[in-house]
């Protein structure tokens, strides 16, 4: 069934003041290894440069999981960290997004999985954008009180 | 006269009701449509469970024991959670072992629609467009979704939960067309129909329970007690036939006795009006959105409804069942503390605790706002109606983004496997995973694998959970005769194991050198293939092949080994 060649685009969200000297994806697909420097100098299209959102894009056959290990140094470390290493699966035969945010712990930095495969991706959750829900539910608040205030009207009142 | 008959039926509001959510159906599941066949969208793990079900069930009815997967033991089937399933693998045995998803997948959203639109029309008499509402609201629910991207393609299959509202309806006096107090008939309707869910899914027919509980209690205010006592009898009784079926079938999981309470199953007040993209990542897809159009048609509109005594049942209904879908515990986001809910005393029985995902009743409120709604707006004008029809279609498009969201991955078995001896097990070694959802997904395309290579497997399928402790044993102690490269493969003849089976780019460099060093000196050389996706080494085992693996023997084989 898989046709055509499959594009993985990776991506690694830090902060822009974060001060990152190499961002490397090693990635094994179908046998293969191979080294994919992530960069955040605007080379990308679409990318915004040195805003902390480092990118770089691979085409290569399809395959339905991946190795990929994630290592990042700084300008103050003489040898590269590695933050990541697992097994991605990858949803879509033609085109998949592999992301990573950048978090700082007491341990050092950590790379969490994160989406950014939808064009309009909301902030997630998790990061505390409450508002939405917030709208959302005052919207249903609003609606259920409209309704009992409709319930309680006397028959004939209304059309 | 026929073709002015067939024309007619053409004409009809009903088969133009179909016509829609047909349409709609292809857009819905994309690209499911382009090669049915050939691809799953799931985005998860249990799709290809549903796969290896669709050709395991064949077995049913004259063996209730899967031959083909926990070798050599083979697994029980009477815990099936759909049956509904079983009978649509029938039907299309003679096609691919994808077929009934991709049926259920395509099919059940137009025809789940379908059945809430009629009932919408024949029984609350809601003019045609605006009965629509009912069926995009049901059909195409974020449930919907749900079970599309998490694989449970059976679940979309039910258009028995509105044929139980519009038979139960009319048999509790609650509508037009009512049956005549005692009715036996009406109240088999009812049970047949409350059934068919039970049939669908355990949810589904948990669901169909609550739903009738509320309209029989209608149904008992309007005097309706006898009619209500038949189907009661009568769901009883087939309720106990299944649970039998259940019961024969042997032990299923323990009860979670850990006190732990399970809360990604549960609706919060988060997923209920937004989804995001973070949700088909880590949290399986759980996104109930709720159908916001039909609930704020309802708020606004409900007075209208006034004095119609199907109302208040469906809404009890519909409520209760949204509650519900809390769970134990109220949050606002997933990973939130929240307060205690009405499932946290239900949670105190450890049995209780397998209504893991309390999301799954929410059925009951898509529809039952659902058909309000429509109630609702076929009180407006019709160019009016037609305009809540067309927003209902796009909101449900926008806001559930069923499309942008599915997965393609073509199903089939890798090449190698063809190396594998016919009539012997194969066993295929994975790494010990830290995330416990890439170590599911490996073990269930194991599975879906089978359905199509049609050797045994030594993991579960059927309730595959991590940790299985046989096939555990066998990869564990195999694993480490391989790093040691210790001569097993006469224990594996006798095991009935007649290939292992490694995907080389799952370990790290240093333990795939290692394992890939051992199994060619004691295997031999494996034969390799990279398609669908899959590098994949499968090892014949020297010795296994020729006539097909003794189950009986392999069974003595490992309680020698391992004890029973």
């Amino acid at each position: 069934m898989p046709s055509g060649a499959q594009q993985i685009e990776l991506q690694l969200i830090a902060s822009p003041d974060s001060d990152l000297s190499s961002v490397t994806v090693h990635l094994t697909r179908l046998g293969e290894e191979s080294d994919i420097p992530l960069t955040d100098d605007g080379a990308t299209p679409g990318d915004t440069p040195f805003d902390g959102k480092y990118f770089a894009a691979t085409e290569g056959p399809y395959a339905a999981i991946v190795r990929i290990a994630l290592d990042v140094q700084t300008t103050h470390e003489a040898a590269p960290t590695r933050i990541y290493e697992g097994d991605i699966p990858l949803r879509d035969e033609a085109s998949t997004f592999v992301a990573w945010r950048l978090i700082s712990t007491r341990q050092g930095v950590v790379a969490m999985r994160t989406a950014a495969d939808w064009p309009f991706a909301a902030p997630p959750l998790e990061d505390g954008n409450i508002y939405l829900i917030g709208f959302g539910w005052m919207i249903v608040a609003c609606l259920l009180v409209l309704f009992a205030m409709d319930a309680r009207a006397p028959r004939g009142e209304r059309p | 006269m026929r073709g002015g008959g067939f024309r007619r039926i053409l004409a009809s509001q009903g088969t133009t009701a179909l016509l829609v959510y047909l349409a709609i159906s292809p857009v819905w599941s994309w690209p499911l449509v382009t090669d049915p066949l050939g691809v799953d969208v799931a985005r998860h793990f249990d799709g290809a469970v549903t796969i290896w079900f669709s050709t395991a069930s064949r077995v049913l009815p004259f063996a209730w024991r899967s031959p083909d997967s926990a070798w050599p033991f083979g697994e029980p089937l009477g815990h099936a959670d759909s049956f509904l399933l079983w009978f649509v693998a029938t039907a299309l045995r003679w096609l691919s072992p994808a077929a009934p998803s991709a049926f259920c997948a395509l099919l059940g959203p137009p025809l789940s629609a379908w059945a809430a639109e009629r009932c919408a029309a024949r029984a609350f008499g809601v003019p045609f467009p605006a009965s629509l509402i009912a069926g995009l609201a049901y059909g195409y629910s974020s449930l919907a979704t749900i079970a599309l991207l998490e694989g449970h393609t059976y679940a979309l299959l039910n258009p028995w939960l509105p044929l139980l509202t519009w038979a139960a309806a009319r048999a509790f006096g609650l509508t037009r067309g009512e049956r005549a107090p005692g009715d036996l008939r009406a109240a088999a309707l009812v049970a047949a129909a409350w059934f068919a869910c039970l049939l669908t899914s355990a949810y589904s027919g948990l669901c169909a329970s609550l739903l009738l509980a509320a309209l029989g209690t209608a149904g008992l205010l309007r005097r309706r007690a006898g009619t209500v006592a038949t189907t009661a009898a009568l769901t009883a009784g087939l309720g106990a036939a299944y649970t039998a079926v259940f019961v024969l079938a042997g032990p299923t999981a323990a009860p979670d006795t850990t006190g732990e309470v399970p809360t990604m199953g549960a609706a919060h007040l988060g997923n209920l009006v937004a989804w995001q993209p973070l949700d088909d990542l880590i949290h399986h897809s759980i996104t109930p959105t709720l159908p916001m159009l039909a609930i704020a048609l309802v708020a606004l509109g409900g007075a209208r409804l006034r004095g119609q005594p199907w109302v208040r049942p469906l809404l009890a209904g519909a409520l209760v069942c949204l509650v519900a879908s809390g769970g134990a515990v109220l949050t606002g986001i997933v990973t939130q503390h929240g307060i205690p809910w009405v499932f946290a005393p239900l949670y105190e029985i450890p049995t209780l605790r397998l209504i893991r995902f309390p999301i799954r009743l929410l059925p009951v409120t898509s529809l039952g706002f659902g058909l309000l709604a429509a109630a609702v707006a076929g009180t407006l004008t019709a160019p009016r109606a037609r305009a809540v029809v067309i927003a209902a279609a796009l909101l449900e498009l926008v806001l559930v983004a069923t499309p942008w969201r599915t997965g393609t991955r073509p199903v089939g078995a890798p090449g190698a496997f063809s190396a594998a001896p016919e009539g012997w097990a194969v066993v295929e070694l994975t790494p010990l995973l830290p995330d416990s959802d890439v170590s599911y997904l490996l073990a269930n395309r194991g599975c879906e694998w089978e359905a199509w290579h049609r050797r045994p497997v030594v993991q579960n399928c059927f309730s595959v959970r991590l940790g299985d402790p046989e096939a555990e044993r066998v990869q564990t102690w195999l694993m480490d005769a391989l790093f040691k490269a210790h001569d097993v493969h006469e224990d594996l003849v006798r095991l009935g194991i007649g290939a292992v089976v490694i995907e080389p780019d799952l370990f790290n460099r240093g333990d795939r050198e290692a394992l890939l060093e051992g199994a060619r000196a004691t295997l031999g050389a494996p034969t390799e293939s990279k398609d669908l996706g899959v590098h994949m080494l499968v090892f014949p085992v020297p010795g296994a092949g020729g006539a097909p693996a003794d189950r009986q023997a392999a069974l003595a084989a490992w309680e020698d080994k391992w004890g029973s």
